[in-house]
Formats: structure tokens, C-alpha cells, sequence
């Protein structure tokens, strides 16, 4: 009964926008088929989902196919004044990333 | 008409509901399907239509309660029509997302999509790809499509 009537409360929206305001990015990851996938008679490249922010700047949601992730970036521009710069950011970021576990 | 009643809806999704009255807070998912060769849309579209109505939440929308103190109600949304939640586009080789956005460089490219709020309104597009005659007829089979 109690989270009935959180559920329904005004103020839930209030303290959930209070609780995101403290959030900048919102990850989440999303397993696929480690094999490859076909569609409708079609191979599957690639699925890009894009996630809510939820009230956080940023959501980036990985989903993998075969090995091989797809990443789905949900910006709002209000927060991220240029998403271009940010997303090549991200880019090297990973490219790192990848170099690292090559050469370890 | 009004569809059928299906039950209440969950105290986690009763909350969802009610935080989607912020658009700050809108939980709307949109996902972007990359394909190798242009699949037959009219099946594409059929088999999610059979999963629609094989997955009756799928279709359902969410009625409000009618006293403040209950859960909302799930409902067969009986105007569904899958083919308005689904859009192609085809493009030429090599038929990555780049394709449609070039950037500057990068693994990720910026892409602007509908939010389904925008849905009911669209109806699905299938637009030439670059550099063919406008009609669709010089669609080669090398040219690939997202939908």
C-alpha cells in the first residue's frame, strides 16, 4: 500500500528530479547475442538503442551483436553545450580503452 | 471503441506513468536496427504486427485511475497500428549510420530521432537514397537500409 501511494504522490516527480540532479551520465548495458542475428531475411549489422536521460545529461546505452557493441548516446543539449566535441571525446576515450586491453 | 481492460498496472510502472507527466523525465526507448540488404518492409512490419498482437501489453495503453487513491489500467489500445512505430531508410554503400550524417570523425555519429510522443502524428518514410533518381526504381540490390 505504501509504494501505492508513492507511486501516486505529486512529489514523486519532485524528489526523483531532486535525486537526478546530482546525475550527469546514466550507463546502461545491454547484452546481445554473441552470434550473429538475422532479420526478416536480412543480417543484422548493428541495433543502437537510445535510452531516456531520465533528467541526467547524458545516457549511453552499449548493446552488443557477434562481440561487437553498438552504442546509442541520448544527449541533452541543454546540459552538453556541444555533443560533437563530447562524442569524439568518447571516441578516443574508447579507442584507448581498446589499446590498453590489446597490448596487456 | 475502447479496448478491453487488462489489469492494473504495476506499482514500478504506476510510477514510470506518473513521472511522465515531467518531459524531463519521459521514459521514451528508441532503437535503430542496422541490416545488410534493404529487408522486405511489408514482412518486417508484419512480424512485428504478429508480435503486437501476440504481446497484448505491447499494444496497451495506460487509462488513469478514477479515484486518486488506485493504480492506473492497462488497455488494448484498439487504434494501434504498428506500421506508425516502425520507419526505414535506405542508404547507399557503405551503408553505416555515417551515411546519413557524415561526421567529422568519429565511432559515433550524431542521429536525431523521433520520440515516440512524436509517433501517432508520422507515418513511416521510405525516401530514395542519395544519389538515385528520386523514385525508388534505381534501387540496386548493393545498397543497404536501416530500419
Amino acid at each position: 500500500m505504501l509504494t501505492i501511494a508513492l507511486g501516486l504522490l505529486p512529489a514523486t516527480v519532485g524528489v526523483f528530479e531532486m535525486m537526478q540532479k546530482g546525475v550527469d551520465i546514466i550507463a546502461t548495458d545491454i547484452p546481445g547475442p554473441p552470434t550473429e542475428a538475422h532479420f526478416a531475411s536480412a543480417r543484422i549489422e548493428a541495433r543502437y538503442a537510445f535510452a531516456p536521460t531520465s533528467g541526467a545529461a547524458l545516457n549511453a546505452t552499449p548493446v552488443s551483436l557477434a562481440g561487437g557493441p553498438s552504442i546509442g548516446l541520448t544527449i541533452d543539449t541543454g546540459a552538453v553545450a556541444d555533443p560533437v566535441v563530447l562524442i569524439e571525446c568518447l571516441g578516443r576515450g574508447l579507442d584507448d580503452v581498446a589499446s590498453a586491453a590489446a597490448t596487456a | 471503441m475502447a479496448g478491453a481492460l487488462l489489469g492494473r498496472v504495476g506499482t514500478a510502472g504506476s510510477i514510470l506513468w506518473t513521472l511522465d507527466r515531467d518531459p524531463q523525465l519521459r521514459s521514451p526507448i528508441a532503437v535503430v536496427v542496422v541490416f545488410d540488404r534493404e529487408p522486405p518492409v511489408a514482412e518486417v512490419t508484419r512480424r512485428f504486427g504478429v508480435l503486437c498482437r501476440r504481446v497484448r501489453h505491447f499494444r496497451s495503453t495506460v487509462v488513469p485511475p478514477s479515484v486518486p487513491w488506485d493504480l492506473p489500467r492497462w488497455r488494448e489500445d484498439e487504434s494501434f497500428e504498428v506500421a506508425n512505430h516502425v520507419r526505414h531508410l535506405r542508404v547507399a554503400l557503405p551503408g553505416t549510420l555515417r551515411s546519413t550524417d557524415p561526421p567529422d570523425s568519429s565511432h559515433f555519429v550524431p542521429v536525431r530521432v523521433d520520440l515516440p510522443a512524436d509517433l501517432p502524428d508520422a507515418q513511416p518514410t521510405c525516401g530514395p537514397c542519395p544519389g538515385s533518381s528520386g523514385d525508388g526504381s534505381t534501387r540496386r540490390p548493393w545498397e543497404r537500409a536501416t530500419c
